[in-house]
């Protein structure tokens, strides 16, 4: 009799956990540019991964990177270009940013995973495979160059003269 | 004499319903998909009691083809095995499961003609194509580039046809 009832409260509660994860909760957005990651399994399906990598966050039009851990991620992380940024926000003002991973097969659900991190002066940046660090000026100016501003919704990138330019 | 005709009959019979299976399944998978990307892991080598029934899982990025419409999908799946990454100009037949959600990709089976496996993917589409090693392409710029490749193919085989009309 216990049992269904569980069962009915789990659903609710997991329902109402993806429920919770809107994107406009999370303004920030945050770019995956590296990651060593371990995924665990369990019955033969994906159960939780854990890592470290390093990333960059685009919060009030001002771009800044990042090294970040996680120990329990409902999805693998992603290594992504420009175009591809997180939806996330703070949990703990430069320490902790949660982001926003779509659920794979599902619209308009998320989950969330929480990064622990430690910012840098500098911004990370990936050239023909390498990670580099330039300044955050420099990455500005990029980003007015190709009118790139993934908070407002300025994701593709314009003016680049051929398909390395995403690479800058 | 009259057992192997029956025999021969029975095989026949047995044959035309596989060819129609296999011929009437790739048609019935208009889309095409490449896998560009990916990581996962088989549970194939494992002793674990609980693999049974989901041998392989694994996530990643690809590309679909839809009409002339080119998208770029993250992806996430879990198959009875491991799947194959294409190679360059290689695409799988695929059909949605649930428009933009799920996609059911044809697999064939290696070494064996007309021969498939599926597997379901969910993925989530992108507004952007993806190019080697994790970068992008705008859809425009891909659809140039695929302008560029079926012009270049095409004046190849016009110009392989000269000595031909010649003979």
């Amino acid at each position: 009799m216990k049992r269904p009832l569980v069962f009915a409260a789990l659903v609710l509660l997991s329902t109402s956990a993806f429920a919770a994860n809107r994107p406009e909760d999370f303004p920030l957005r945050v770019q995956i540019v590296a990651r060593a990651e371990r995924t665990h399994v369990h019955n033969g399906s994906f159960d939780f991964s854990h890592g470290t990598g390093q990333a960059n966050l685009f919060e009030n039009s001002e771009p800044s990177g990042f090294d970040f851990s996680y120990s329990t991620c409902p999805q693998p992380m992603n290594i992504a270009g420009p175009s591809e940024t997180m939806n996330a926000r703070w949990k703990k003002k430069g320490e902790e940013l949660t982001v926003l991973m779509p659920v794979l097969g599902k619209a308009d659900k998320y989950q969330t995973c929480d990064l622990k991190v430690l910012p840098r002066q500098s911004v990370y940046v990936r050239s023909h495979g390498n990670l580099r660090t330039i300044p955050p000026a420099q990455m500005k100016a990029w980003m007015q160059r190709h009118d790139f501003d993934p908070e407002h919704g300025k994701n593709t990138l314009k003016n680049l003269k051929n398909r390395d330019g995403a690479d800058e | 004499m009259n057992k192997s005709i029956s025999s021969f009959a029975a095989l026949f019979l047995l044959a035309i319903p596989s060819a129609l299976f296999a011929a009437e399944r790739s048609q019935d998978y208009p889309l095409r998909v490449s896998i560009l990307g990916k990581h996962g892991r088989s549970n194939s080598n494992t002793m674990c009691p609980y693999s049974v029934g989901a041998d392989a899982w694994g996530s990643g990025y690809g590309n679909l083809l839809q009409g002339d419409e080119p998208r770029g999908f993250r992806f996430a799946y879990t198959c009875s095995s491991k799947l194959p990454k294409t190679n360059r100009n290689v695409t799988y037949a695929a059909r949605w499961k649930k428009p933009e959600l799920q996609l059911t990709l044809l697999i064939p089976v290696e070494g064996k003609k007309d021969k498939f496996w599926t597997c379901d993917l969910d993925i989530r589409l992108k507004k952007f194509v993806f190019d080697k090693e994790n970068t992008t392409l705008s859809v425009p710029e891909m659809k140039r580039r695929m302008h560029k490749q079926t012009e270049a193919a095409n004046s190849v085989s016009q110009t392989s046809e000269i000595p031909g009309d010649k003979q």
